[in-house]
C-alpha cells in the first residue's frame, strides 16, 4: 500500500473516531464509570460477564442459581464465544464502551471499504458511505436501545462487497468462501442482522443467475449451509420466553407495529420519548438526498443493486403497518400484515431491523453520486463530507441529544457477601407496577452480578419480570413467610441449604407494612444486617446466610414440592 | 479528573425541577409535589408567581425545584387543589432518574367530566399542553407524500424532456 492510501485510511479512521466519540457523547468522558446507551445495556454488561462463565455446553451456572441457566438464544453468539475465548478477566463496563465508541467506527470502514471496492467509489467520497451505515438509522437506534454489540458490525458491508464481487462475471471461489463465512457472522452477530444478510444474498440471486458463476455459490454454499443449520439447531433447542407456562401473547399486531419503523421516526424526529429506543432511524437527510439525485447523476452500473437494497430494507423495516408516527394506532396496511400472526411474533418482533440493509445500500449509492456530483469539484470534498458528518450526528441522528451520563459501578455493599457463595437479591414484586420498573430491577441485579461475579438467583437472558425463575419462586415462598408465617429457622434453613452466602435487600422499594414485616423477618432469620450501602443511587442492606453442606438442588426440589 | 467528573457527580445532591400545567381557563390554588429518593425526601410547593427561578409568572404552568439525593427511581406523589375544593391526588408513581443531571418532571393536566387528569409530559413547558398531538402524523404523513411526488415528478418530467 502507497504511502497516500495509508494517509487516506488514517484520515478516514481520524474522522470517525472523532464522529464517533461526538455520537455517543458523554461515553467518552469516562467509558469506565458510566453507560450511554439505552436500556438493553444492562443486559450487555450481563452478557459480557456471562462469556467468561458460561461452559461449552452453553450451561451458565452463575445465574439461575441453582439450576444454571443456558444461553442457546443468547442474542449474539459472537460477542459470547469472542470474550470467552480471550485471556483474562474483561471488564463489562470497558467493553461495553470499547463496543459503543469503536463498533460504529469498524463498520463504518467497512461499509467505506465496500462502497470503494464494490462500486469503485474514490476517496473521499466513500467515507459517506462509512457515515451512512455507521452513524444513522438502525445503528443509531441500536446505541440507544442498547444492544451495542451488533454496533460492531463490518460483517455486512464485507458480505455485501464479497457477495457482489462473487456474482460478477470475474467472480471467483474465494470471493465466494468469504461470502458465506460473512454471512455466518452477521447470523452470530445477531440473529436480525442474520436475517438482513439472509435477504442480502437473496437480493443477489439475479446476478448469479446471469453470472453463472457456481464456484462462488458452491464455495459460499459449503461454509454458510452446514454452519447456519447447526445455529439454527442450537438456537431452536433453547429455552424461550413463556414457553411451557401456557402465556400467550395478547395481540400480535400491535407487538409487531412496535417494532417498526415510523415515517417521523425515518426522518429522524420523535416528538413521543427521546429515550424509546427503536422509534427514531433516521434515514439522514443528505443521504437520502444524494439517493434522490442518482438516477439523474449516476448511469447504468451497480449502484441499482445497492439501491435496490436500501429500499428492500426499508420496506420490510415498516412493519404491518405504514405509521405517521409511533403514538398514533393504526395507519395503512403494510407488507408485514398478513404475517402478524403469534407464531411469527414469538420469534420475530423488529422488522425495524432490516434497516441495516437500508444504511448499507443508500450509503453506498449516496458516495457513489457524491463522487460523480464532486469530480468536476473536488474542493467541495471536505466540506460536504464535514457537512455529512455533522448532519449524521447533530441533525438527524442527535444520538448525543438521545443519550444520558448513568453509573455504572455497582453498589458497594456487594463486596461484603461471601465471594464463594451465591447471592439472593430480595425486591417487591407489586400488582400494578410498571413493567419497565419491574424490569430495570431484574436488568440491575444482572448488571451489578457482572461485577461482583457471585452467582444470582435471578435469570437474565430472558429477563421478563415475573418469569418462573428460581429468584421469582424463592422471593415469593419468602415473602409470603415474612407476611403471613413468620418461620425464621425455615427460612435459614432453605437459603443455607440452597447454597445462598447472602440476601441484598432494598427497603425502601417496599410499602412501609411490607418493609416493616420483611426487615424484620430478614432480621430474625439471619442477625443484624452485615453491611448497608448507599452510593450508585441505591440503599442496600446485606444479610449473611450460614454455609449448610446440603446440596443445593436437592432443597431446590424440596422447595418446588413445597409451593 | 475529567474522566471521573460523571462519578462525582453521582454522591452531589441534584437539582429537582418540576412543571405542572393546567388547562385555559383552570386556575388552581395549590399544588405539590412529594419526592422520595431512596432514604431522602422533598416537598415541593408549586407556584405560577415567577418566585422560582425557572418559572415565568401567570402563564398557567406551576413551578419548583429542590435538591434531591442521586437515585435510581424516584418514587412521586402529586397534589393540586382547585379554588373551594380539598386537595387531591393526581398522581402517584414511580419515574426512572438514573441518569446524571438535573432531573425535570412535567405533567400536563387536562379538565375531564370527572375532574382533573393529568398527562406525563416531557416538561412542562409553555405550550406542552397546546393540542398539537393530532396535526403532526398528518404533517409528517403529507411531508414524506410531497417529498416523494416531488421526486416522482421531476424524474418523470426530465425523461419527457429528454425525449
Amino acid at each position: 500500500m502507497s504511502a497516500a492510501s495509508w494517509r487516506e485510511h488514517a484520515l478516514t479512521v481520524g474522522l470517525y473516531l472523532l464522529v464517533s466519540v461526538a455520537w455517543s457523547w458523554p461515553l467518552a468522558s469516562a467509558p469506565l464509570g458510566i453507560l450511554a446507551s439505552g436500556f438493553d445495556t444492562w443486559g450487555t454488561l450481563w452478557s459480557v460477564h456471562a462469556s467468561e462463565t458460561v461452559g461449552w455446553d452453553l450451561l451458565n451456572h452463575d445465574s439461575g442459581w441453582p439450576l444454571g441457566q443456558e444461553l442457546r438464544r443468547s442474542d449474539s453468539m459472537l460477542l459470547l464465544l469472542t470474550l470467552k475465548l480471550l485471556p483474562g478477566r474483561v471488564d463489562p463496563v470497558g467493553a461495553v464502551s470499547l463496543m459503543c465508541l469503536l463498533g460504529p467506527v469498524v463498520s463504518a470502514l467497512a461499509a467505506e471499504r465496500c462502497a470503494h471496492r464494490a462500486l469503485g467509489v474514490a476517496w473521499p467520497w466513500s467515507i459517506v458511505a462509512g457515515l451512512s451505515f455507521g452513524f444513522l438509522g438502525i445503528s443509531s437506534a441500536t446505541f440507544a436501545g442498547g444492544q451495542v454489540y451488533a454496533l460492531v458490525n463490518p460483517w455486512l458491508p464485507l458480505l455485501a462487497w464479497s457477495w457482489y464481487a462473487a456474482t460478477e462475471r470475474t467472480g471467483t471461489w474465494k470471493q465466494g468462501a468469504l461470502a458465506g463465512l460473512m454471512w455466518l457472522l452477521c447470523l452470530l452477530t445477531t440473529v436480525y442482522v442474520g436475517l438482513a444478510a439472509t435477504l442480502l444474498v437473496l437480493a443477489g440471486l439475479p446476478r448469479l443467475w446471469r453470472s453463472k458463476k457456481l464456484a462462488a455459490a458452491g464455495s459460499a454454499a459449503a461454509i454458510a449451509l452446514p454452519t447456519g443449520l447447526i445455529y439454527v439447531l442450537v438456537f431452536t433447542t433453547g429455552a424461550m420466553r413463556g414457553e411451557g407456562s401456557g402465556a400467550q401473547l395478547l395481540d400480535p399486531l400491535p407487538i409487531l407495529e412496535m417494532g417498526s419503523a415510523t415515517l417521523s421516526g425515518l426522518a429522524g424526529w420523535s416528538p413521543s420519548s427521546a429515550g424509546v429506543f427503536e422509534d427514531v432511524v433516521p434515514l439522514g437527510w443528505t443521504v437520502l438526498a444524494l439517493v434522490g439525485l442518482a438516477p439523474w447523476v449516476l448511469r447504468r452500473g451497480g449502484w441499482r443493486w445497492f439501491a435496490a437494497l436500501g429500499i428492500l430494507g426499508l420496506v420490510l423495516a415498516l412493519g404491518p403497518t405504514l405509521r405517521p408516527e409511533g403514538t398514533v394506532r393504526g395507519g395503512l396496511p403494510w407488507i408485514w400484515r398478513p404475517l402478524a400472526l403469534e407464531s411469527v411474533v414469538r420469534w420475530f418482533r423488529f422488522p425495524v431491523r432490516m434497516l441495516w440493509l437500508t444504511g448499507l445500500g443508500f450509503g453506498v449509492v449516496a458516495a457513489k453520486t457524491l463522487e460523480a456530483l464532486g469530480r468536476d469539484r473536488p474542493r467541495l470534498a471536505l466540506p460536504l463530507i464535514l457537512a455529512c458528518a455533522m448532519e449524521s450526528v447533530l441533525l438527524s441522528g442527535r444520538a448525543p441529544f438521545r443519550s444520558f451520563a448513568i453509573p455504572a459501578q455497582a453498589p458497594s455493599a456487594y463486596a461484603a457477601t461471601p465471594p464463594d457463595r451465591a447471592v439472593l437479591d430480595l425486591f417487591p414484586v407489586e400488582a400494578g407496577q410498571p413493567v419497565d420498573f419491574a424490569l430495570y430491577h431484574v436488568d440491575l441485579t444482572c448488571a451489578w452480578a457482572a461485577q461482583h461475579g457471585r452467582p444470582i438467583a435471578q435469570v437474565c437472558l430472558e429477563t421478563s419480570p415475573g418469569h418462573d425463575d428460581p429468584r421469582s419462586r424463592i422471593s415469593a415462598w419468602m415473602h409470603d413467610r415474612f407476611v403471613r408465617d413468620p418461620d425464621p429457622e425455615a427460612t435459614r434453613r432453605l437459603l443455607s441449604d440452597l447454597g445462598f452466602g447472602a440476601v441484598v435487600v432494598r427497603p425502601e422499594h417496599y410499602l412501609p407494612n411490607d418493609r416493616r414485616a420483611v426487615l424484620t423477618g430478614l432480621e430474625q432469620a439471619f442477625g443484624p444486617p452485615i453491611a448497608e450501602s448507599r452510593d450508585s443511587g441505591e440503599h442496600l442492606l446485606v444479610f449473611e446466610v450460614p454455609e449448610s453442606s446440603e446440596d443445593p438442588l436437592v432443597a431446590w426440589r424440596a422447595l418446588l414440592s413445597e409451593t | 479528573m475529567l474522566l471521573l467528573l460523571p462519578l462525582a457527580l453521582a454522591n452531589e445532591p441534584r437539582l429537582v425541577v418540576a412543571h405542572l400545567a393546567f388547562p385555559e381557563g383552570v386556575q388552581a390554588s395549590s399544588a405539590r409535589v412529594e419526592l422520595q429518593a431512596n432514604e431522602d425526601s422533598l416537598e415541593l410547593i408549586l407556584s405560577d408567581d415567577g418566585r422560582s427561578p425557572s418559572d415565568a409568572p401567570s402563564d398557567n404552568i406551576w413551578t419548583a425545584q429542590g435538591e434531591l439525593d442521586y437515585a435510581r427511581w424516584t418514587a412521586i406523589s402529586l397534589y393540586a387543589a382547585l379554588p373551594g375544593e380539598a386537595e387531591q391526588l393526581l398522581y402517584q408513581g414511580y419515574e426512572s432518574s438514573d441518569e446524571l443531571g438535573p432531573l425535570r418532571f412535567g405533567w400536563t393536566s387536562v379538565q375531564d367530566p370527572d375532574g382533573l387528569q393529568i398527562r406525563r409530559s416531557v416538561a412542562g413547558w409553555p405550550g406542552a399542553s397546546a393540542p398539537v398531538d393530532n396535526q403532526r402524523p398528518l404533517l409528517v404523513s403529507f411531508g414524506w407524500g410531497l417529498i416523494a411526488l416531488a421526486w416522482v415528478g421531476v424524474l418523470a418530467a426530465l425523461r419527457l424532456l429528454k425525449r
